[in-house]
């Protein structure tokens, strides 16, 4: 009795997700489409809806027919090997989990116009351009689909008669054995995985949508934006959701008869070649993709601001689709309960599962229509419809059919036995499979809801249709950073998409292994659910919000534009000299006006993190990754571009004039007096012997000229470096090395990576920021240590990570944090005043900043280098 | 038994984080906005600090930019969910109007808008101009070859090597529909005619077609500036010339701001209506990677580079009207 009601519960259950999500949707949309006269329909005339049809058909024929032989030799290999079966299982399905429009992506970048292919093909005749566009778009489909194929041609092979095959080996040879018994035998899983490849090479949307490629998928998207009338898109896809009935059905009946065999055990010559395929076909279609993504990051700040910025989409995309997956299993397992209730159940059950395979089959924007249209037509609440719930009803209708098919599989599998056991003892149908079956075959049912879940995860065409406002979301962001070319932030993008399959991944590896941790499932998922969640870190305490002057710069490589700008510093006028990992420096003026570029000589090991003014006005570049320090004179500014005319503003991108001479360089690779490892940066004070008791600043611009105003100024230089010689070293203004003090560690006198130095010329301090120590070191000029303050946490006083300092007129010591996302202003008693900003990236936020500067107005120029700009603030 | 009360705990601890902060106190505005999203963040998050209100947004994707949500906005017409409306263009927010989607927002701020970028009955006001362009590759067109007018692209040296968006979507609908309204329906399809004989290929956005250029399947495109710049942004061998026609001058497309009639949060409709409209919403634009040109000549000031050319002397509503006739003739010819 109980057994039953748990039938009929898990039955009703399923069905009723199965009626709300899929069912009823699309059944009410083709209702309304059939009562709507055809003469409303959108101006698309069917002749252009066919046409367009067939090129799309004609397309998806030859993805599916190079899928399926490309498919065909792993296939085997899957289907006749015993050894290592269940790594070739989990190494063909794992291409499938990186999404289509993600492949494409990536193999463009090879592409892009950047790279010497790219350049290269960028001056290649414009038909070989385009022949080529399109065959890398047929082949990264060809390299998504090989695995499905594969799938489906394994179970092929599996299933075929061994004596007929032994006895072929005996009597014919290899080629006659194929086209005369192996292709006969196999003809009907060769035309499954042919037709199931074909209906969703039919229903792309955003390859071809990123490609630029005219097909039915995004068509029947765009007359959905275009009308406003699902009952069009309705008819409009009518072919297509013919196609994927008959592909449905096929597939419905296939699984019907579904047997989980023993992989086949005959001998399959040629077996060691088929590895080797196997090996390519894995190593293009999963290790170069996500080898050119890792290899394709040139800018880590996207990285560290994806985690930051961008974690509640991805938050609320994973909360989408673990709902989504539950609610596919429950509808697949309504599908298995509904076959045990009788014949009215096995009726329901055929019903259920032929619309849950259509459903995968169709286009995903008529999915979400067809929702979308029942929501409107049943007046359901707002609460409903407002969610990021909603999407997980798209992603759940598109996606049941996965989880039906591995459900199918698992409870149709050789264990079949155990149940019918069971029965013997007593146990009803559910109670047998919730103990006898479920413990075999529960890590294949989490699988599938990953499974699920990944795809649901990436889904766009229901997704962007269903989207409620105010709900982050990690696709559709994703789409539009491709299409805006934000290529970092892609890769950025993709590279966290692949974090969380992993994490998926071993998640359910761990669950399947360790039984002990079976019990601590929940709570471990809890925790990771709310570190996920956005908010639960604890921010940097005490921070006020600055008053904010003026933004400079975006992200890009243009003039005005930084990526990643890291170190900054003003010269006599206001005028802002940045540097970014373009390896430029560009002069700014104080409005953020593009004035100049000076592009360093070399760049491909790293980008300088230190500038500075000198007294004498030259630019002093701490050029760290080649161990040196760059003193560039400045030959004025008639030679440089208007920055007013765009065309002027090319120009100096391409080819910046000589503004700049290079006057001397000193430093060298080492860890001798005078050398270094990565000089991080330069600071001046004015000589004893003419700079004692001076007044001002050595970087005011008062200072400046004055020192400008002597024929010969003298000072000192101070450079700091880290890289195992954590230490300052001293220099004449010739580059003549007079002495250094600190060394590497975190006791009294070494230091952690010394990020950056300020000079407080009045009360005769060198402040050095002890990034890695967290504190800020004080010395004499004479390189006495007199004492620290600052010690690592996020209160005020507490410091992460100072990688910047600057000094105000009054000795106020302005820090920029970079691990707190703020800047901090110490008194010169070392007592902390303020705290202002906090991460984010509107005005007032940043994001892991860098440097800061000190104008001689008061105001600070704070160097946001994860939001690539630069921020004026007024303290 | 263990596995299912996980799977509920699970869900119920993503559901409530999933709710966690959803607080019922605070005013909140929702806004659908058809402008990038990395462009339009920052300016919302800073009016959400300012004003304290929550913005709920809901954007688009680049290629369906702007019809999507104006159909989604027809679709919830009966019970709007949508206070404002911020579109990266206009001509779909003067049909909005016309369809008494829209109602009239009227502040001091805006009384001296001026006329060409506001409506009449104050229901949309356009700021942060992009204009249409001609991109071309660098290494295989020269500054001197690339065509500066429409008229030039007909030229028979283009065949073949000429790409652009879908008539039926964004800008380029509203710049083929202010092709009829400038030169009129004849001239216009001779238009068409002429890119048709030039094999004009179309495809999906302007940013596969500026992409289509950077990577050598294209020469030359139609486009809008702020594609163009991205393009540049990430070194790619692009340039632009502002598109004229004829003599007549260049197509600007302003974003506009418009409040939804039937707003459900009016108050908080009128204080993000007012930040969009502001200096501060201009400059930030024009800061952006898409360089937008400022309406309030005080910030244009601050912007020289981005100055607009002579601009088309078109009538924004005019040019809404005939956005039907030419997407049905666009379609005709071209595909």
């Amino acid at each position: 009795m109980r057994t039953s009601a748990a039938a009929w519960i898990l039955a009703g259950l399923g069905g009723a997700a199965w009626l709300a999500v899929i069912f009823l949707p699309l059944l009410l949309l083709y209702v309304l489409a059939a009562a709507t006269r055809a003469a409303d329909d959108p101006l698309w005339s069917a002749s252009a809806l066919v046409s367009l049809t067939a090129r799309t058909a004609a397309l998806a024929a030859v993805v599916a027919a190079l899928a399926v032989l490309v498919g065909y030799v792993p296939g085997r290999l899957l289907g006749t090997t015993e050894r290592h079966s269940s790594l070739l299982f989990c190494l063909t399905l794992a291409p499938v989990l990186l999404p289509r429009y993600v492949l494409y992506y990536v193999w463009s970048l090879l592409l892009a116009p950047t790279t010497s292919l790219g350049q290269y093909l960028g001056v290649q005749p414009l038909a070989v351009t385009q022949w080529i566009g399109t065959v890398i778009t047929m082949l990264v489909l060809v390299l998504w689909y090989w695995p499905l194929a594969a799938l489906l041609l394994a179970q092929g092979w599996r299933n075929l008669d061994r004596e007929v095959l032994e006895s072929a080996a005996l009597e014919a040879g290899a080629w006659r054995r194929l086209t005369r018994v192996i292709l006969p035998m196999l003809r009907g899983p060769l035309a499954l995985a042919f037709a199931v490849c074909f209906a969703m090479v039919l229903v792309e949307y955003d390859t071809f949508h990123l490609a630029g490629v005219s097909t039915i998928g995004p068509a029947l998207g765009a007359i959905y934006e275009q009308t406003g009338s699902a009952e069009a898109v309705a008819r409009a896809s009518l072919p297509l959701v013919a196609a994927a009935a008959g592909v449905g059905l096929a597939l419905s009946r296939r699984l019907g008869s579904a047997l989980v065999q023993a992989p086949l055990s005959a001998p399959a010559p040629g077996r060691r070649s088929g590895w080797i395929v196997f090996a390519i076909l894995i190593g293009v279609s999963l290790a170069a993709p996500l080898g050119l993504l890792v290899t394709s990051v040139n800018d880590f700040s996207a990285l560290e601001q994806f985690w930051r910025l961008q974690r509640d989409g991805l938050a609320n995309s994973v909360l989408a689709a673990v709902l989504a997956s539950a609610l596919a299993i429950l509808v697949a397992a309504g599908v298995l309960a509904a076959e045990r209730l009788g014949a009215a159940g096995r009726w329901l059950a055929a019903l259920m599962q032929v619309t849950v395979l259509v459903a995968m089959f169709v286009p995903g924007a008529l999915v979400g229509v067809a929702i979308m249209r029942m929501q409107s037509v049943l007046g359901l609440p707002a609460v409903v419809s407002d969610g990021w719930w909603i999407l997980s009803a798209g992603q759940a209708a598109r996606f049941a059919g996965v989880a039906l098919v591995v459900l199918r599989l698992s409870r149709d599998g050789a264990d079949e036995h155990f149940r019918e056991m069971a029965g013997a003892d007593g146990a009803g149908p559910v109670r047998a499979w919730l103990h006898v079956h479920l413990p075999r075959t529960w890590p294949l049912v989490v699988g599938a809801a990953m499974l699920v879940a990944m795809f649901s995860l990436t889904e766009i065409p229901a997704t962007l249709v269903l989207l409620p406002p105010g709900v982050p979301d990690f696709t559709q962001r994703l789409l539009n950073q491709m299409h805006y070319a934000r290529d970092q932030h892609v890769i950025a993008s993709c590279l966290a998409l692949v974090a969380v399959y992993l994490a998926l991944a071993v998640l359910v590896v761990l669950l399947a292994r360790v039984k002990t941790w079976r019990a601590g499932a929940a709570p471990l998922l809890l925790l990771a659910a709310c570190l996920v969640c956005p908010g639960c870190e604890a921010g940097p305490q005490g921070e006020a919000t600055p008053h904010v002057l003026c933004l400079i710069g975006s992200s890009g490589r243009g003039p005005g534009e930084f990526l990643y700008p890291r170190a900054i510093a003003l010269d006599a006028g206001g005028a802002l000299y940045v540097a970014d990992r373009t390896g430029r420096v560009q002069h700014l003026s104080p409005e953020g006006q593009p004035l100049g570029v000076l592009q360093l000589p070399m760049s491909e090991k790293g980008y300088p993190t230190g500038l500075a003014v000198g007294p004498d006005g030259n630019l002093y570049v701490a050029d760290t990754h080649y161990h040196r320090v760059l003193v560039y004179e400045h030959l004025g500014r008639g030679a440089a571009p208007a920055p007013e005319s765009p065309r002027a503003m090319s120009e100096a991108g391409a080819a910046p004039r000589p503004t700049w001479r290079l006057v001397r360089e000193f430093g060298s690779f080492g860890t001798g007096d005078g050398q270094f490892l990565y000089p991080t940066h330069v600071a001046f004070a004015a000589d004893d012997n003419v700079g004692r008791g001076a007044a001002p600043a050595p970087e005011s611009p008062r200072a400046v000229s004055e020192a400008g105003a002597a024929p010969r100024p003298t000072f000192r230089i101070y450079v700091s470096e880290y890289g195992g010689n954590d230490r300052v070293s001293v220099f004449t203004p010739e580059g003549a090395f007079v002495g250094s003090f600190g060394r590497p560690g975190s006791g009294q006198g070494e230091f952690s990576r010394p990020e950056a130095l300020a000079v407080d010329a009045r009360r005769r301090v060198l402040y050095v920021a002890d990034a890695c120590n967290h504190r800020i070191a004080r010395y004499t000029l004479e390189g006495q240590l007199t004492g620290y303050f600052g010690s690592v946490g996020q209160g005020p006083g507490e410091l992460r990570y100072p990688y910047g300092l600057a000094l105000l007129a009054d000795g106020t010591l302005v820090v920029c944090e970079y691990g707190n996302n703020r800047l901090q202003f110490f008194g010169p008693d070392g007592r902390s005043l303020k705290c202002l900003g906090r991460a984010g990236r509107a005005p007032g936020e940043l994001a892991y900043p860098w440097g800061v500067a000190a104008g001689p107005d008061g105001n600070v120029y704070v160097v946001d280098a994860g939001n690539n700009r630069v921020q004026v603030w007024r303290p | 038994m263990r596995m299912l009360l996980a799977i509920l705990c699970i869900t119920l601890a993503l559901v409530g984080a999933g709710c966690r902060d959803a607080d019922r106190d605070r005013r909140e505005v929702v806004l659908y906005s058809s402008v990038d999203q990395d462009l339009a963040e920052p300016i919302i998050a800073e009016f959400e600090r300012a004003s304290g209100i929550k913005v709920r947004v809901r954007f688009d994707t680049e290629a369906s930019k702007t019809i999507g949500l104006v159909q989604r906005l027809r679709a919830k017409a009966d019970r709007p969910e949508a206070d404002v409306f911020w579109s990266s263009e206009v001509f779909h927010t003067v049909r909005l109007a016309r369809e008494g989607m829209l109602q009239p927002y009227r502040a001091e701020a805006v009384a001296a808008w001026p006329k060409e970028f506001a409506d009449p009955e104050g229901r949309w006001y356009g700021f942060g101009l992009r204009m249409r362009v001609v991109a071309y590759h660098t290494g295989r067109v020269t500054e001197a070859e690339a065509p500066a007018t429409l008229e030039a692209l007909l030229d028979p040296k283009w065949r073949g090597r000429l790409v652009m968006a879908s008539p039926e979507f964004g800008t380029t609908c509203g710049h083929v529909a202010a092709w009829f309204v400038h030169y009129g329906p004849e001239r216009a399809t001779k238009f068409l005619e002429g890119l048709k004989a030039n094999a004009v290929r179309l495809v999906d956005g302007n940013s596969t077609a500026v992409r289509l250029v950077g990577t050598g399947q294209a020469d030359l495109c139609l486009t809008d500036s702020d594609d163009v710049y991205a393009a540049q942004r990430n070194g790619w061998p692009v340039a632009m010339k502002m598109l004229s026609h004829g003599s007549a001058g260049v197509l600007a497309i302003p974003n506009t701001a418009a409040m939804v009639r039937g707003a459900p949060h009016p108050d908080e409709a009128r204080a993000l209506m007012a930040y969009l409209l502001s200096e501060a919403t201009e400059r930030g634009l024009a800061r952006s990677d898409s360089h937008n040109t400022p309406v309030h000549e005080a910030v244009a000031r601050e912007f020289p580079a981005y100055a607009c050319p002579p601009r088309l002397p078109v009538d924004y509503a005019k040019v809404a009207e005939s956005i039907p006739a030419a997407i049905d003739a666009a379609r005709k010819v071209l595909r």
